[in-house]
């Protein structure tokens, strides 16, 4: 009998029926860190929902009614219903906004309640995506990458999916297995990393976003406020993309495209790819999203640059290594001998 | 309206991880317990200095005092981190188990993130009015937010504090240790009860050091509540590791708040 008679369930209601039994203990592997990879970055937008601006009326009727702009129908008067109810009870609104992430944070962290946490995140991304993001723009045609499209929120959803606690999909891990194969197999994973960098490439090359001076100027905007170094660097590229938009459009379109399709190439291009990846995503990171606009604005979140660069770790090839078989899968290996 | 509700949660949760800090330095005295005792201070002096940042009437020592405060505590931490680094190398585990050199890199830069908070003007003049009125959209950015500095003091912060948090399990409660006791030293020695914890640690220690994680989860249970002696339900609970590292991810997540707050 070990920890998990303190886990266990005792008779009787207890809210411990609702939380993993509690296994030992381990070091955390490159799943598990991910998962806290991502528990930091909830952690982070339930700091940044704290912020004063947050608790006044012009959240709702500024920030979340602006979303619906450009979207149809049903979409747009779900948004502009909701921003009206969160201007019209902005302090319980904004602290339920606010608490609800702190503790989906909270629980990816805390080992008993990775799973709840994870689920619970999933809907919370997809409500937010459409209330919070507009769908990321996506229907109404605005979204761009260099902006965040297809939405920073629908990654914590995607990336909660595939970094859930569990090896159903993988069937043996060997050489070429990656951490976002194991709960739904590899087939699926690479069809969601298709679905995601394909639709990033087809609105880099739309036709809002291909404009001679569009880039630059959505560079440009992000200048004001943000640090010396940032806004100076943010100026600089913006100069240097005058006039040079459609171009920019189309090899970020095609580069997009390469990655989209990589993870089905042969295994010695993938790690190329996966790189590159990741250093697209730092590029959209800092000059297109400007960090989230944390610097310099009220912003919720930093954006989708750093998930798309979490996301790019989960599928990183893996060596070849023995199965652990622990009750929380996923959570870690088990402590290294110091032999 | 702002927030001054939650400006005054934060403030009593500091207030309270203060005073609860201060009262693990007493039990450790008291009951001849080996803990952190430098990180206790630290806690307590940051408790106390944000309690007085985030709430006017809570403010204590004079301007200039907190900064010195602070500056001795980063040099300290400095010196800790170098001291256990030659000690145990960047990988090692400290004497009790419990933690290693990232510990006190963590509690450096919560000492760094004090003394920047109370050398920036901005945030000297911090109070719940002040906080209230700084969240206009659009507003112009604050020196700090010239830099980006307080935001990447942030973020390291609430990355230390998800570590800390996942490491809330490597812990078991009393009953389960006493529990995995029997577990632990079940070859020809039944130990069961409490009061005979501390006759698990040689052996448990020697099996941890070799991998066996279940018996590292029980060492570090044991070991935790101090060195020597038999363990009491009392200060075992009181000196709880889960209860400091509570008191951390409080700490750093607050702070993390604060300098948000800052940019």
């Amino acid at each position: 009998m070990g920890a998990s008679t303190v886990a266990g369930i005792t008779g009787g209601w207890s809210w411990r029926r609702f939380v993993s039994r509690s296994d030992p203990w381990c070091v955390p592997d490159i799943r598990r860190v991910l998962q806290l990879a991502l528990a930091a970055a909830w952690l982070f937008d339930g700091v940044l929902q704290l912020q004063p601006f947050m608790f006044t009326p012009a959240f709702g009727s500024q920030m979340i009614a602006s979303m619906a702009h450009g979207n149809s129908g049903v979409i747009a008067s779900g948004i502009t219903w909701s921003a009206g109810e969160i201007a019209h009870h902005t302090m319980l609104a904004n602290s339920s906004f606010a608490i609800i992430q702190l503790l989906i944070a909270i629980g990816i962290a805390w080992r008993p309640t990775v799973k709840v946490a994870l689920a619970l995140s999933v809907v919370w991304s997809l409500g937010v995506w459409w209330i919070g993001e507009g769908l990321g723009g996506v229907l109404a045609g605005t979204a761009s990458p260099f902006s965040g499209a297809p939405g920073a929120v629908i990654l914590y959803a995607l990336l909660a999916v595939l970094l859930w606690p569990s090896d159903s999909g993988s069937r043996a891990r060997g050489a070429g297995d990656f951490v976002a194969a194991r709960p739904v197999g590899a087939l699926p994973a690479r069809l969601c990393w298709l679905a995601l960098w394909a639709s990033m490439s087809f609105f880099a090359m739309q036709s809002p976003n291909r404009g001679s001076d569009d880039l630059r100027n959505l560079i440009q905007r992000m200048a004001p406020g943000e640090p010396r170094w940032l806004s100076s660097l943010d100026l600089t590229i913006a100069r240097d993309l005058a006039g040079r938009g459609l171009e920019v459009s189309i090899t970020m379109g095609a580069l997009l495209c390469v990655i989209a399709v990589g993870v089905f190439a042969p295994a010695r291009f993938e790690r190329p790819v996966l790189v590159l990846a990741g250093a697209v995503a730092a590029l959209l990171w800092v000059v297109g999203e400007g960090f989230g606009g944390v610097f310099s604005g009220p912003a919720t979140d930093p954006n989708s640059g750093p998930l798309l660069i979490l996301l790019t770790v989960a599928y990183w090839p893996l060596a070849a290594a023995p199965a652990v078989s622990h009750g929380m899968a996923g959570a870690g290996a088990p402590v290294p001998s110091e032999n | 309206m702002g927030p001054a509700w939650l400006v005054n949660s934060l403030a009593a949760i500091m207030l309270a991880t203060a005073a609860y800090c201060s009262g693990r330095l007493v039990a450790a005295e008291v009951w001849h317990r080996t803990t952190h005792a430098d990180v206790d201070v630290g806690h307590v002096a940051m408790g106390v200095a944000m309690a007085g940042m985030l709430v006017d009437s809570l403010r204590t020592l004079p301007s200039g005092a907190w900064e010195v405060v602070f500056a001795c505590l980063s040099a300290w931490f400095v010196v800790q981190i170098a001291r256990f680094v030659s000690r145990a190398g960047v990988r090692g585990w400290d004497d009790d188990h419990l933690h290693h050199a990232s510990h006190y890199v963590t509690h450096l830069a919560m000492a760094l993130a004090m003394l920047y908070m109370f050398l920036d003007p901005s945030m000297s003049r911090m109070s719940a009015g002040m906080i209230e009125s700084s969240g206009a959209m659009g507003s112009a950015p604050s020196s700090a937010a010239a830099s980006g500095v307080p935001l990447v003091l942030a973020f390291v912060l609430l990355v230390a504090a998800v570590w800390y948090a996942d490491g809330l399990t490597r812990f078991v409660r009393e009953a389960a240790v006493a529990d995995s006791a029997d577990h632990v030293t079940g070859d020809g020695h039944q130990i069961g009860g409490r009061s005979h914890a501390d006759r698990v640690e040689p052996e448990a220690t020697t099996r941890a050091v070799k991998g066996d994680v279940e018996t590292e989860v029980v060492v570090r249970g044991v070991v935790a509540a101090g060195h020597g002696g038999v363990l009491s339900s009392m200060d075992r609970r009181w000196l709880a590791p889960r209860l400091e590292i509570a008191t951390h991810i409080a700490m750093c997540v607050t702070m993390a708040y604060m300098l948000v707050l800052l940019r």
